[in-house]
This record gives structure tokens, sequence and C-alpha cells, in this order.
């Protein structure tokens, strides 16, 4: 479903993605895990087609993102940006109605997946609100309510789980396991209790290198421990080759 | 009007009528336009300039100032809040929004002009019989929305560029006085040795139109200057994404 191929990507000359492929099968959920400014919010930009990556490319369904067909691909994708951006000054209801209509759902339809997507990312309690007065788990629960919307195949979620209270953020987690059945997803996250449940296999990036692929449901110690003796490993390989 | 370019058009509609900053600035527009007319009533009283000459004046004076306050957080307010990203992964004609924007912008800054006939209803007691003919007022109005068109569009244009909405407000004034003094430089330079080039073709036509005479040329300049803006606001747009 989702390939990409040995992107790069720079910042002002400094390499935030260097040479990261990786391939995500359709029905699958792939975490992406790293510490902060490892380069998961610049490869899911990238994925999403909200950045221009330097080099290589990212195929959605064998078609090229950044390519002439890219509409074609953004009629397939949904993106939650890590900050969530809502137009503040509309009530949660009427910015995922106005979301939707650009999204091309006719009425009768948005009108019924509105209600669907209000009841199932728990949006219902405070949909008459202004968009500018949630809170960050409130607006996260919002984002991906707009992302699901159009129940696309390519779901790219950056934190998802920001400002979630636990009961929140298992709700969240049940919904994108529903999820996984009609499309691919592709998540980065810090919840290293969350990554181990959500798919079976996630992607390590360190300072923009993919350094890992691991199974998250292998036998042995648990992920975090894992990951955490991968990033010490990394830091002094990194400290070494300075 | 294609469903995105109505959608888009409704909800920034839906948004001006909603901004305090809105209500401010053509609160101050037709402050400014009263003002500006009543001061030039007493200055121009037994002058050779006519009233419509005054008022026209008046109004198209203020006119860049509303304009730039209602297009300059069109994009690059979305832009600084984050939300233009989003709109722009969406399968979405960026052509067509930008369109759906310009209108609702457009439809404000006419509303402040009409707006600004009010100062005739009050003058219409005072001076029966004395008042210019219709077609005068007519044509003013309709090179006030010219000037509207304009101004709107290069908005719309800065807006595209700019990062922060203060930055397109600059950048309007800044590239709408740049096109003004270009455009009188121009005049002079190739009809200066021909014809009695006018010293500033803006306020000529704004004259002309007061005294009731529309010029085609005038009417070509401010929709292709306007077309062109919109083309490249696209076109920016378009290679952003």
């Amino acid at each position: 479903m989702l390939e990409v191929r040995n992107v790069e990507k720079r910042y002002a000359g400094r390499l935030a993605l260097q040479d990261v492929s990786l391939e995500v099968l359709a029905g699958e959920i792939r975490v992406v895990v790293g510490p902060n400014g490892a380069g998961k919010s610049t490869l899911l930009g990238i994925v999403a087609g909200v950045l221009r990556a330097g080099a290589g490319q990212v195929l959605v369904g064998g078609v090229d993102a950044a390519g002439a067909r890219a509409d074609l691909v953004r009629r397939q994708m949904a993106f939650l940006p890590e900050n969530c951006p809502l137009y503040n000054d509309l009530r949660v209801e009427e910015h995922l109605a106005y979301r939707g209509k650009l999204k091309g759902l006719a009425r009768k339809r948005l009108r019924a997946r509105l209600r669907s997507v209000m009841e199932s990312c728990g949006v219902e309690p405070f949909r008459r609100q202004l968009a500018g007065r949630l809170s960050l788990g409130q607006r996260t629960r919002v984002g991906l309510a707009d992302a699901l919307l159009t129940e696309p195949r390519l779901l790219v979620l950056d934190e998802p789980f920001a400002g979630l209270d636990p009961e929140q953020a298992e709700r969240i987690c049940v919904l994108l396991a529903g999820c996984s059945r009609h499309g691919t997803v592709l998540l980065a996250t810090h919840r290293m209790d969350l990554a181990a449940r959500l798919g079976p296999r996630c992607t390590a990036l360190y300072r923009g290198r993919l350094v890992a692929t691991l199974d998250t449901q292998s036998d042995g110690p648990p992920l975090a421990e894992r990951l955490q003796a991968l990033w010490r490993a990394c830091a002094a390989d990194a400290e070494g080759t300075a | 009007m294609n469903r995105t370019t109505r959608i888009v058009w409704a909800r920034e509609a839906f948004a001006m009528s909603c901004s305090p900053a809105v209500y401010t600035a053509l609160t101050a527009f037709f402050a400014l336009c009263a003002g500006l007319f009543f001061a030039a009533l007493q200055i121009g009283e037994g002058t050779f300039w006519s009233l419509p000459a005054l008022w026209i004046l008046s109004v198209a004076l203020p006119l860049p100032l509303l304009a730039i306050l209602v297009t300059m957080p069109l994009f690059a307010g979305e832009r600084a809040a984050g939300t233009l990203q989003q709109l722009m992964i969406l399968p979405v004609a960026v052509g067509r929004v930008i369109v759906g924007k310009f209108l609702a912008a457009y439809g404000t800054v006419l509303l402040g002009i009409l707006g600004a006939v009010v100062p005739w209803l009050f003058l219409s007691r005072g001076l029966a019989g004395k008042l210019p003919p219709l077609a005068a007022l007519a044509a003013a109005l309709v090179m006030l929305g010219l000037h509207g068109l304009s101004w709107t569009a290069l908005g719309v244009l800065c807006s595209v560029l700019a990062r922060r909405p203060w930055a397109a407000a600059i950048g309007t004034l800044l590239l709408g006085g740049g096109a003004i003094l270009a455009w009188a430089a121009l005049s002079r330079l190739f009809l200066g040795g021909h014809l009695q080039a006018p010293a500033f073709p803006l306020v000529t036509e704004l004259l002309d139109a007061a005294a009731g005479r529309l010029a085609l040329h005038s009417l070509v300049l401010h929709l292709s200057l306007s077309s062109w803006c919109l083309f490249v606001s696209r076109h920016l747009l378009e290679t952003r994404r």
C-alpha cells in the first residue's frame, strides 16, 4: 500500500532524513518511533504530501504521491498533524462539516459520517464548542474525526495520543484497530505501551536514519526496553563516529 | 459557481461576518470616507472640483485600506494558524479555493463602496436640483468597483506570498503603491511626446468617471491586473503544494 524509497530531506543544509526506505502492507498499522528530532514528523509530513522530499519517492498504492497523479493519492489519504490545526472561529461540527464538504462528501453521506466519527472519536459531548476553546486532547480527537471522515485507505497520524487520558487513548487504539480493516495506518508516537499493541512491526528512526524495524510482539523484553537499548547503542555509535 | 468555490466562499463570508476585525475595518473606512468628503467639501467649495469628483477621491483614497484589511488574513492567516497546510493536502483545485476566497473578500469591499454612497442621501436634501446626473454617480461606482477589484486581487497575491498577515498588508501597500507609480511613469514615457499626458493616470481615470466618462482602457487594465494577480497566486500555491 505504502512504499517509501530512499527518501532524504534537509532543513537549511542539515540532514533531517537520510536514505529512509520502508514498505507498509495494506491493512497494516505501522508505528514509527524515535527520540525527539529523529525525523518522525518529517517522514510523516513527506508521506502526507505536506513536505517535499529532497530525494527519493513515496508511492501510495503504486502511485507517486508527488507526481502528476497526486490528486488520486490525496483522495485516498488523510493526515493528522502533531499540533492539529483547526478553524478556531468555527464550532467543532461546523469545522468537520466544512472539511467533509471540501473532501467531496455529498450532503446525506456527510451527515451520516459526521454522526459516526463524532461518536467513535468521542467528539459528541463538545461538538457545539468553538474549536479555539478546546484542550489539546479534544483537538486531537477532532483532528482524528476529520481524518476518518472519508474512510481513507491510508491514514497518516502524527502523535494521535497527544493530550489524551488513558481511557481516550484506549478508545483511539480500538478505533485504529478497526480502521486497519479497510485501510493502512502509519503513525508516530512516543507511547511505547500503545505502540506494542497497535501493530506487529515498528520502525525505529534515530537522527534521520532508519535504524531498525522491530517485531513488537516477539518474546523477550518489552518493546520499551528494547528501544532504550537501541537508542543507547545508536548514541554510542554516533559518539564513536564523531 | 463551482462546488469547491462555493464552499470556500461561504466559509470565508461567514468568517468575515463574525470577524470584529472586518467590522472595525468597515467602520474605519466609512469614517475616513465621510471625514475626507466633508473636509473636501469645505476646502473645495468654489473651486473647479465637482461634487462627484470630491466624493470619488474621498472614497478611492481609503479603499486600499479596506481591501488590505479584508484580504491579509485570507491565506497568510491560515498559514500562520497551520490550516492552510491541511487545506492543501485535500483533493481540491487550488484555483477554485483562491476564487472562493477572493469573491468573499471582494464582496466585503463592494459592501464598503456601496456604504460610502450614504453621504449622497444627506446631500440630496441640501442640494435639491443641483445633484449630479445619475450616470456620473453610476460611472463613479463602477470605477471604484474596478479599483476595489485590483486592490483585492493584489491583497490576495500578497496574502499567498506572506507568512504573516501584517507582512501581507505591508506587501500589498508597497506593491500597489509601486504599481501606481510605475503606471504614472510609463504613461509619461510613452504618451508624453504625443498627447497631453496626465501626471497621475489613476487620478485622471477617477475624475473622468466622476464626470460620467468610463474609459475602456481602464476596464481592461483593472481586469488584466486582477486576473494576473489571481493567476500568479494559483501558480505560487500550486508549486508550493
